[in-house]
């Protein structure tokens, strides 16, 4: 009786000390399997001779080779280049000069800074598909136009294959500056109140304070909101589907909505894991370095 | 370098009057010390000198031009932050001339300018560091050069010594009065820290919920204060306040008051005011500072000496080393004497004080104003 008794309280105990861990486990393993288990998997097909189904015969490199000859992926790829680029660059731009001008203590600041926040509440698809009826040259801003009477007001990019990227452009950067935005303020409420002051004493103009003084010394902030934009721009997927479908024809292609295509529409498994694992390539190129940079960062200042 | 007035100057935050009517007046070279307690409003008034908050009404004089409607920059003034305000992407050297450079003085002069500045303060070693590098002392010094540098008619001090540790506080505060001593500029300088006023003051302004308490030297604010509010917040550790009357006592005035029972009777010294006559009978406050209450002196015991003895007993004792702190009960308050560390006795005995006359404080006990 005090034997069984005495196992039972040192089961309780274990338990209580390994509470935790045993909380954690499922999430943990499930996270193990679906996430990495499955970037395993994907690296494997990628050197696999799989087309429609997936089949374990080695191919070395030949999957890759057929998707580095394949004109849609270099749309694609130089989708990414235009859309990456001018998302982040435009984001940062009018991320920060909305918090610069949020800065000013002005009045229903907290009502601004809410709209400016809100369309990062919105999912991607309803970010597309809303812009996809505002940028439609037959039921949106065109039309409103030709309604109001400037019969040659022409704003056709997203049926246009030249320009259809640029409409992607366009919504996600509605989407993100205002989260940029926020970064930015967060780090500008940051800064000491007694440095734009004593700036001001100096003699410096407004614009000077900001451009010589405060951004350059939230440059971290600036580093943080590219990393994110950068990985929104990479894996951007729901955005194109909705807005363009990747059209017309395949202009407007990234290389996520590419690796979908070749994968669940054409067939190509094996060309779409080789395009799945340059993704994942360019992810780490990104995230990598920052995640080191963080890391060492935070051990020389504990 | 130019005098400071500040006529009837008022400020306004909607309904709130946290400045009212403000009349100060220095003269070039002078060094005035603006101190009160939290939310007197003594930044608030140094911030209108600055031009970093425009007053409601007055004026603002620098020597005779009126300068309230004048942007800082062109008010030339410099100020020194208490969180230093160094510019942190800056290294010390552009953080000195950056204020220079804004001004269009060509590079040859402005590198001049920082030599001579880093060699006043020592930080010659420091000038291409950046601030993060800085311990706080160093940004304290570099916060000083980048006002010095810039030659203003009036430096204004913000609280400056307050974040840094007790020992490097005691040693800037004397740097800066040795700078003010070898600049002979005008100084504006805010503090909670009574004895950095007293310290480095020429004159104190003491402020107390927007309004000036008093205005004059240290030495006459601490031996005079005009009322109960300075009396206390002067001086360390603070003048003691006992309920008394003002009696005529065998021809003399004095005052007296009720301690365990018996009447303590204190004459005052033939040479008090003669205002003091019209309060006989009435209720006064009766201030003594520490260091006029101590262990019976020698020659106490003459009828006219200007000590007069009392018994009382120790409660507690605080010993400072330079002089043991004695709280004493009296009058049903607290009081602290100030006794030499060889004459003071333990807590729970019966000690004899000398209250020295010559250095008595009376008050209205209801306009706390000085009889």
């Amino acid at each position: 009786m005090g034997a069984s008794s005495s196992t039972e309280s040192n089961l309780m105990a274990g338990l209580q000390r390994n509470l935790s861990k045993i909380v954690v486990a499922p999430s943990f393993a499930a996270s193990l399997f679906f996430v990495y288990g499955f970037i395993l998997w994907t690296a494997w097909m990628a050197f696999s001779k799989s087309r429609m189904m997936p089949v374990y015969d080695w191919a070395g490199l030949r999957q890759y080779e057929r998707l580095w000859q394949m004109e849609r992926w270099h749309v694609a790829i130089e989708n990414l280049l235009i859309f990456g680029g001018l998302f982040i660059v435009i984001c940062l731009f009018l991320g920060c000069l909305l918090a610069v001008l949020l800065d000013q203590r002005i009045r229903a600041e907290g009502v601004l800074r809410t709209i400016f926040l809100y369309p990062m509440a919105l999912s991607f698809i309803v970010t597309g598909t809303v812009w996809k009826w505002i940028l439609n040259p037959g039921l949106g801003l065109e039309k409103m136009m030709h309604d109001l009477g400037w019969a040659s007001f022409k704003f056709d990019w997203l049926v246009n294959s030249d320009f259809a990227i640029y409409t992607v452009v366009i919504a996600a950067v509605w989407q993100a500056s205002g989260f940029v935005m926020a970064m930015f303020l967060a780090a500008l409420r940051g800064v000491d109140q007694d440095i734009i002051r004593a700036a001001y004493m100096d003699g410096a103009s407004l614009p000077r304070i900001y451009f010589g003084i405060i951004i350059p010394s939230i440059r971290p902030v600036f580093l943080s909101a590219i990393v994110v934009l950068a990985h929104l721009a990479v894996k951007s997927f729901d955005l194109v589907i909705a807005l363009t479908g990747g059209g017309p024809g395949y202009s407007s292609d990234l290389p996520a909505t590419f690796m979908y295509t070749m994968a669940f529409q054409r067939n190509q498994l094996g060309i779409s894991a080789a395009s799945a694992m340059m993704m994942l390539a360019t992810v780490m190129a990104i995230i990598v370095p920052y995640l080191y940079s963080e890391l060492r960062g935070g051990k020389k200042n504990g | 370098m130019a005098s400071l007035t500040l006529d009837k100057v008022r400020k306004t935050f909607g309904s709130v009057e946290v400045l009212k009517e403000i009349n100060l007046a220095i003269e070039d070279g002078e060094f005035l010390v603006l101190v009160g307690p939290s939310g007197c409003g003594k930044s608030t008034l140094l911030n209108l000198i600055a031009g970093l908050e425009t007053s409601s009404d007055g004026e603002i004089r620098i020597g005779d031009r009126v300068i309230n409607n004048v942007h800082p920059k062109d008010r030339n003034i410099a100020m020194v932050f208490q969180s230093y305000a160094l510019y942190p992407n800056m290294t010390v050297r552009k953080n000195i001339t950056f204020g220079l450079e804004i001004r269009g003085v060509a590079s040859s002069e402005r590198d001049k300018a920082v030599d001579d500045v880093a060699r006043l303060l020592q930080i010659e070693n420091l000038l291409d560091r950046k601030p993060s590098q800085l311990s706080g002392g160093q940004r304290q010094r570099v916060a000083m050069g980048r006002a010095l540098v810039r030659n203003p008619d009036i430096f204004l001090f913000d609280e400056p010594l307050s974040n840094l540790d007790a020992k490097l506080r005691v040693d800037m505060r004397t740097e800066i009065k040795k700078l003010h001593h070898r600049l002979g500029a005008t100084i504006v300088y805010v503090t909670h820290d009574q004895i950095e006023a007293m310290t480095l003051a020429s004159r104190i302004a003491v402020m107390k919920g927007g309004i000036l308490q008093q205005f004059d030297t240290p030495q006459r604010i601490y031996e005079n204060p005009n009322n109960m509010f300075v009396a206390g917040f002067i001086g360390s550790p603070s003048m003691n306040f006992i309920d008394a009357r003002l009696i005529e006592d065998n021809g003399r005035i004095a005052v007296t008051f009720e301690n365990n029972g018996q009447n303590v009777v204190l004459p005052l010294q033939n040479n008090s005011p003669e205002s003091y006559r019209s309060w006989i009978g009435k209720d006064v406050v009766f201030g003594i500072r520490p260091e006029a209450l101590t262990h019976k002196r020698t020659g106490s015991d003459q009828p006219d000496s200007q000590y007069v003895n009392f018994d009382a007993k120790v409660e507690v004792i605080e010993p400072t080393g330079a002089d043991t702190m004695t709280v004493i009960n009296l009058g049903g308050k607290e009081i602290v004497a100030r006794v030499r560390p060889d004459r003071a006795t333990n807590p729970g005995e019966m000690m004899t004080f000398s209250a020295d006359m010559n250095q008595i404080s009376l008050f209205d006990p209801k306009s706390e104003l000085r009889i």
